[in-house]
């Protein structure tokens, strides 16, 4: 007969019991540990013992915590959108409109398209000052000179040539336009139209600028060099066609 | 017939089991007495399902009485009716295979955890009960926090083993043996303070 030493049992761990009786293990297992407990009256008196503890715990539960019922949550404005109806007249959908997730898109749209023209303006201004200013308060100093090197004679001479310059009235230089022309040409704006035709005739007397592109003269029309189609030749060639 | 009862209760199982013999119905409704739950627990133990176990049980008795000429004393009256309940259980699952509903029900599972109440508890057996349960509670209460810890995720939170082991983070072995020693602390404080049935 096997005697049970303490916890354990001398057929193998006692802690096989508790396996047993919660119902774990694989099948093959159990039915050996079934055999066992039909012919071993130590393991027989142990399993009596720990099944006896665990069922007044399973009876404790299911006494005194089973029949505790479980709260039920609800949710009240799920049941009131359910039953409300519907409503599909024109100022739901306006209202609809207006509901406060639009409004704070649309209130955000603005507030990001007027922050960004602020940023704009802003940011435009400040590269203007950026391209103009330094212009204006860069004072860049005079190139170094060879005047500290040179002699009395001819530091005399320099100084009377700036003398005349100052005397001497300031003229704007003439540069040439794309064209061309000069400025002071340019600038004729007051002549009548028949001198600037003259002046392009001398310039198409000029041989330099035959290789140019006639011009078309508009009050010398011909009406042979036209070849464009005309409502008399449609109706010419109606004519004939009968 | 008062005087009868409570001289039966005096007596040993031992005694008992010789007075029964000798034909004596008191003696062995006394052994009954004292030992129906514990071969209930065993029964349920073994089949899990209690409308089993109170079969089993029940057979189990039944068996007992028949071969009370048979038992020889070389044993206690408890092992004895430990191992015809035993035998008794494993009858009644190899009846169980044989039955295709019981493999439905098997399947279904929810049998298993379904308790039948007694509607036919005296007030006394109430009271005992009640008793009992303020014992456990007790009981389960003074255990140690590591073994308390290990029977309530077994026994409220019907984890498995491995669940167990996997969130405590503790061998397998170690909590099988966790909950062996918590139930066996719980049965020696709960066998200190018996209930005495009126």
């Amino acid at each position: 007969m096997m005697l049970n030493t303490g916890n354990k049992l001398d057929c193998g761990p006692a802690d096989e019991i508790v396996s047993y009786i919660y119902g774990e293990g694989d099948q093959r297992w159990r039915t050996r540990f079934e055999e066992h407990l039909s012919n071993c009256t130590s393991c027989t008196d142990e399993f009596a013992c720990i099944a006896d503890a665990r069922f007044s715990v399973f009876e404790w539960h299911k006494e005194e915590f089973v029949p505790l019922l479980t709260p039920a949550i609800v949710i009240p404005y799920v049941a009131a959108q359910l039953s409300s109806p519907v409503d599909t007249s024109f100022f739901a959908g306006l209202r609809s409109i207006f509901t406060i997730p639009r409004l704070a898109t649309g209130l955000a749209a603005v507030l990001v398209t007027a922050g960004l023209g602020l940023f704009g303006s802003n940011y435009m201004g400040d590269t203007q000052m950026a391209v103009v200013g330094p212009e204006q308060n860069t004072v860049r100093p005079p190139a170094p000179t060879a005047a500290a090197t040179l002699t009395d004679e001819e530091r005399s001479a320099a100084s009377d040539e700036a003398e005349r310059k100052i005397d001497t009235p300031r003229k704007q230089p003439e540069t040439k336009t794309r064209r061309g022309r000069t400025n002071a040409q340019d600038r004729d704006i007051g002549k009548p139209l028949t001198a600037n035709i003259k002046r392009s005739a001398d310039r198409d007397a000029n041989p330099n600028s035959a290789q140019r592109r006639k011009a078309p003269v508009l009050n010398n029309f011909d009406e042979s060099d036209d070849r464009s189609l005309r409502l008399t030749d449609l109706f010419d060639d109606g004519g004939s066609g009968r | 017939m008062a005087l009868a009862v409570f001289d039966v209760k005096e007596k040993t199982d031992e005694q008992l089991v010789e007075l029964a013999v000798a034909g004596d119905a008191d003696a062995f409704g006394e052994i009954v007495r004292r030992w129906e739950r514990k071969i209930f627990a065993l029964c349920f133990g073994m089949l899990g399902r209690e409308d089993d176990a109170g079969d089993a049980a029940q057979e189990a008795f039944v068996a007992a009485y028949r071969n009370l000429k048979h038992f020889r004393g070389e044993a206690k009256v408890s092992s004895w009716l430990h191992r015809i309940a035993v035998n008794q259980c494993l009858t009644i699952k190899r009846r169980e295979k044989t039955r295709a509903e019981d493999f439905i029900d098997d399947e279904d599972g929810e049998a298993e955890r379904t308790f039948v109440a007694s509607p036919l508890l005296s007030p006394a057996r109430t009271t005992e009960k009640t008793e009992r349960l303020n014992l456990v509670r007790q009981a389960v209460g003074a255990l140690p926090s590591d073994l308390r810890q290990v029977v309530v995720m077994k026994e409220f939170e019907e984890m498995t083993f491995l669940e167990i082991s996997e969130t405590l983070d503790l061998p397998l072995s170690t909590v099988k043996s966790r909950l062996y020693t918590a139930l066996k602390q719980l049965r020696m404080r709960l066998e200190r303070t018996p209930v005495e049935v009126v």
